[in-house]
């Protein structure tokens, strides 16, 4: 299958700091890839440089051109003074295809409450934003970044800090929403049992180089306790 | 009850500084609201500062090279006025303009630098006006919130600059919007972080120089934050916080200058009091709400 966004020998970093080095990794359409690490393994300067946040210092990353995002930031990196309801946030995801001072078209608030009913979220439409938990917020955070029609979905760890449960249910939702929309599906974790359950690849970062493979064979036991130095 | 009758009579002496004072309180918080949401309050300190020392600087310039206003005549009054705005404009732009590249940074604006801009700001003004005395006075009343020597001309003037501010920001504030609360997302929206910043800033240093200009640092500081800060306590939509921030500036300015006049003070000092009572009243109100609510909820 044809890969949605490669990278071929980039070297990520932070001015002259490399944090990841000569990284060739390719992420294949309609999957769901999970990017697993460390902290400070890299994992978020691997997401910058996807969504273009911040340049490669050095090699190349081939994607489509003008290439959609829908990017799912970690909820709390999101001031909760901004008093916005949940369908003001969601909005926001149109806003690209909304030109400068014209005024909100409907077919965009319609757009809006679809993309809210798939992330089973239209019951916090009108509630604050600031005042949902974490899952909530998190569905709420998903309808925006399908609102933007995206071919790439990118997520920074969208469950963390929420329960057992809502992880369950949002990574069940985000499946479904993978497999009807057809998205290709980054998303950041530290969890090894959501990652076994639903992603079907795995970019493994660690001492700034990345191991890529099929999540049922990076994943194996036996592959795992070697990675972790328990053998 | 005289008193109130003939400040809202069309003949009143000082009619134009209460309409600037008062369009300031309205529209002040409209702009303020980005000083608080993206946690640049202290810049919100600083900026006014600054400006005005660009207005010190402009009139010192003004009179060392033999322009001072002797004769007190219309023409000359617009001519330090313009070279007044002049100075705040100068100050407040290269500063957003600083701001704006530190911004892209996205490591947020250092506090020890900001805190540095206020204090020198604050010693060139003095040592400016120092070694200028007939700048001086203006200065000073601009630094204590003096406002009765307001004219028609600058009432205007103030009033056309906000009136253009206020309409931009209106027209794009989904961008601003979008820029201050998630410039990630932005970035994904093909929208150019840097650009939409920049016109943000621009736009709030001219707010503060036209507002540095004809009130003071002091009254542009205060109707730029305290009122959204009062309205945040009970405001639970984006609408509301900027409608009840906006009437509130503008009700505290309108009864300050009041108090002022009733009691000879000056109204800059009298209207930011005042509000300052009213930041307080508010927060004990919600504290004590909370309490009350909390207690009987167990």
């Amino acid at each position: 299958m044809e890969e949605l966004i490669k990278l071929v020998n980039v070297d990520l970093g932070y001015g002259k700091h490399v944090v990841l080095r000569q990284l060739s990794v390719g992420f294949r359409r309609e999957t769901i890839t999970a990017i697993l690490g460390d902290n400070g393994s890299g994992k978020t300067t691997l997401v910058d440089a996807l969504a273009g946040f911040a340049k490669p210092l050095s090699g190349t990353i081939e994607t489509e051109v003008d290439m959609r995002i829908g990017f799912v930031p970690q909820e709390e990196s999101l001031n909760p003074e901004y008093l916005l309801s949940g369908f003001d946030v969601v909005a926001m995801g149109t806003y690209g295809r909304v030109t400068p001072g014209m005024p909100f078209p409907g077919v965009e608030a319609d757009c809006v409450r679809e993309c809210l009913q798939a992330a089973d979220a239209l019951e916090f439409a009108q509630q604050s934003f600031g005042q949902l938990s974490g899952g909530q917020k998190q569905r709420i955070l998903i309808a925006r970044a399908l609102a933007a029609r995206p071919q790439l979905l990118l997520l920074d760890e969208p469950t963390s800090g929420v329960d057992t449960k809502a992880t369950q249910e949002i990574m069940a939702s985000l499946r479904k929403i993978q497999l009807e929309r057809k998205l290709t599906v980054i998303l950041v974790t530290h969890d090894f049992g959501l990652v076994r359950r639903f992603a079907d690849e795995v970019v493994w970062l660690r001492d700034g180089e990345a191991e890529q493979g099929a999540t049922e064979s990076l994943l194996s036991r036996e592959h795992v306790a070697e990675r972790l130095g328990l053998v | 009850m005289e008193l109130l009758r003939e400040m809202l009579s069309p003949d009143f002496l000082l009619r134009d500084a209460l309409y600037t004072v008062v369009v300031v309180g309205l529209a002040c918080p409209l702009i303020g609201v980005f000083f608080i949401l993206r946690r640049l309050v202290f810049l919100g300190v600083a900026l006014p500062q600054i400006s005005s020392t660009g207005v010190a600087l402009a009139l010192s310039l003004h009179v060392w090279f033999g322009h001072h206003d002797h004769g007190h005549s219309h023409g000359q009054h617009d001519t330090s006025t313009a070279v007044a705005f002049s100075g705040a404009l100068v100050f407040s732009i290269l500063t957003v303009i600083v701001l704006t590249f530190l911004e892209r940074r996205r490591k947020g604006i250092a506090e020890g630098w900001l805190g540095t801009a206020f204090v020198v700001a604050t010693a060139t003004s003095l040592l400016l006006i120092a070694k200028c005395p007939q700048a001086e006075q203006g200065w000073l009343d601009l630094f204590r919130g003096e406002v009765i020597a307001i004219t028609q001309h600058e009432l205007l003037w103030t009033g056309g600059i906000l009136a253009l501010v206020l309409g931009l920001l209106a027209v794009f504030r989904r961008e601003f919007l979008l820029v201050s609360y998630d410039w990630r997302l932005a970035i994904t929206q093909g929208r150019s972080v840097f650009g939409w910043n920049l016109l943000l800033f621009t736009l709030i240093g001219l707010t503060v120089a036209a507002t540095v200009m004809t009130v003071g640092p002091l009254i542009a500081f205060g109707f730029l934050i305290v009122p959204t800060l009062i309205a945040k306590v009970f405001a639970s939509t984006m609408p509301r916080l900027l409608v009840a921030g906006s009437l509130i500036g503008g009700t505290c300015a309108f009864v300050g200058f009041y108090l002022a006049f009733r009691w000879d003070l000056p109204v800059g000092p009298a209207a930011v009091g005042l509000l300052g009572i009213l930041f307080l009243i508010a927060h004990a109100g919600a504290f004590i709400g909370q309490k009350v609510f909390s207690g009987s909820a167990t």
